[in-house]
């Protein structure tokens, strides 16, 4: 090659350098996008969809699946499964059971939406630490394959605290009247089908909706923006960590599916880089794989991600298995799994990468977890 | 710097980077967030480096990197633009293909570390031995590397754009 082509190859990585997004809209998304990275990290999270029976079949409306530990869950009702002093989880010093909400206020809602959509996600604040303090609603469109999966085209609505006094969205795009409320609307007429529009609903809270790629118009969007509602309902909690290692605290939980009967709720845990005692592995942290960053994700659902197999182990007197499998790509560490089978062909799932966490700590925190009755998820729809 | 000082300054350089690196906007525009909501958690590390910057960028190529990896058995390796751009001048007779178009339909379907050597050298202007740091890999492999990408623009690229180039064989 001459140095024609190399200037001609030169010249062609410059025009394709030339189609990169706007960064002012990728800056805006920030927040949203680390909200959602607490089910995301080192990739697939969830898995495939089983086939589920109706949610009025589920009978078991209260248990605990560790009510011997200390700090185990204690004081949500059992229904008697926790052997004392499983030989299989350690006992290390007691932590305290972490506070959850029972419920999440919804805030605001839409009250008209476009034929087609239907929501499929629900994101909650449950600890701190989260960019948005409210719930993030997800719709796509009907028919659309999803599963657990909350990327993709979608429509997405946030009512949020501000964050340090101010609208966090900015003032990027156009002003816009929001029933008589000053409000912004970006990407209106951007190639990509991406938009948003955000406005404070009231002095202290922001409402953001995102349309990604679903073609929807400018007047659609400033439609569902003017259909904004108080909304008093509340979304139930049904699962809570009653022990996680010190540093680590509750952070979000996702309900998310195709339909009432076949769905997710994914809890998640974080222990941020600071309390993080462990320093990352050399490799892991040159490759810009390891944030410090430590997770812990409990699922419930009708089925599991886990891949089959593992080892047998009691969790709170029941018996679950643990599996585990290399994260490949030269990083070090094993996805490890405590599967439990619960009642009424509900599955719980904890997940965590061993060693950012110890497989006597994860057992534990499968052993304290409770579980109560499943809310009513008829928002998903049939 | 703070975290998000970088980001004013620096978020359009580190698109334009992933762009070219992934030959897909829209991935590019994924592959950013999720790399900038990883660096903030420990931005009070990476600003400390003597080149936060290059780190944030290492940061994107991984993610490029593993992000093939994991998808490479089920996704084709192309954005819709360059599909659209495969078909050429048969699909669409009116409009005359840009070289340059042409030479970045064979870079897109280079192996993924080819085209990441390709990217840093091209684009980046890195010596040899900075790309073999950020690839995790020797210099010689990083000259292998280039010469076979170098090697298959020659071979893919259309006669009339090599008799342009004055590279007949």
């Amino acid at each position: 090659m001459n140095g024609t082509t190399e200037d001609l190859l030169r010249q062609a990585l410059r025009r394709q350098a030339e189609r990169a997004v706007d960064p002012d809209r990728v800056r805006a998304a920030l927040p949203a996008r680390a909200a959602r990275r607490t089910r995301r990290r080192y990739g697939s999270l969830a898995g495939g969809l089983v086939a589920a029976a109706a949610l009025t079949a589920f009978a078991v409306p209260v248990l605990s699946l560790d009510d011997a530990g200390p700090g185990g869950g204690a004081g949500r009702g059992t229904d008697g499964l926790a052997a004392p002093g499983s030989p299989s989880v350690s006992a290390p010093a007691a932590a305290p059971a972490r506070d959850m909400p029972d419920a999440v206020a919804m805030r605001y809602k839409p009250t008209w939406l476009p034929a087609g959509l239907r929501e499929r996600a629900r994101q909650l604040a449950v600890g701190p630490g989260n960019p948005y303090d409210g719930p993030v609603r997800i719709w796509k469109r009907a028919g659309a394959p999803a599963g657990f999966d909350t990327g993709g085209s979608r429509l997405e609505f946030a009512a949020i605290g501000l964050k340090d006094g101010k609208d966090q969205f900015g003032d990027e795009g156009t002003p816009v009247d929001i029933n008589g409320r000053p409000g912004r609307l970006a990407g209106a007429d951007s190639s990509d089908g991406k938009a948003y529009v955000h406005w404070l609903i009231e002095p202290q809270t922001v409402v953001f909706i995102h349309n990604v790629g679903l073609a929807l118009t400018t007047d659609d969007l400033l439609r569902i923006a003017r259909s904004v509602q108080p909304d008093p309902a509340t979304v139930a909690m049904p699962l809570r960590f009653g022990w996680l290692p010190d540093g680590m605290a509750p952070f979000s939980a996702q309900f998310a599916g195709d339909s009432a009967t076949a769905w997710q709720l994914e809890v998640s845990a974080l222990r941020p880089p600071d309390a993080n005692p462990v320093p990352p592995s050399d490799k892991a942290s040159k490759e810009g794989m390891d944030s410090g960053e430590r997770w812990v994700y409990a699922r419930l659902g009708r089925g599991t991600d886990a891949p089959d197999g593992g080892e047998s182990i009691v969790v709170g007197g029941r018996p679950a298995r643990l599996v585990w499998r290399p994260i490949g790509n030269g990083v070090p560490g094993e996805h490890t799994y405590v599967v439990v089978p619960l009642g009424s062909g509900l599955t719980l799932t904890v997940f965590a990468i061993v060693p950012d966490l110890s497989r006597a700590d994860l057992e534990r925190i499968a052993g304290g977890i409770e579980v109560g009755a499943v809310p009513d998820l008829s928002w998903l729809g049939a | 710097m703070t975290f998000d000082e970088f980001v004013a300054h620096r978020l359009g350089a580190l698109l334009r980077y992933a762009t070219v690196v992934t030959c897909d906007p829209h991935l590019a525009e994924d592959i950013t967030q999720e790399v900038l909501v990883r660096a903030r958690a420990r931005w009070g590390r990476i600003c400390r480096l003597d080149a936060p910057e290059r780190y944030v960028k290492r940061m994107v190529l991984n993610e490029f990197l593993s992000w093939r990896r994991r998808r490479a058995a089920s996704v084709v390796p192309l954005a819709r633009e360059q599909l659209d751009l495969l078909a050429g001048p048969a699909a669409d007779p009116a409009a005359a293909v840009d070289e340059r178009d042409a030479v970045l339909r064979v870079v897109a379907g280079l192996p993924p570390k080819q085209r990441a050597a390709v990217v840093l050298r091209f684009y980046e202007d890195l010596p040899d031995d900075e790309i073999a740091d950020l690839l995790g890999c020797r210099t010689v492999t990083v000259r292998s590397l280039i010469s076979r990408a170098l090697a298959t623009l020659r071979r893919s690229l259309p006669a009339r754009l090599v008799a342009t180039m004055g590279e007949q064989q």
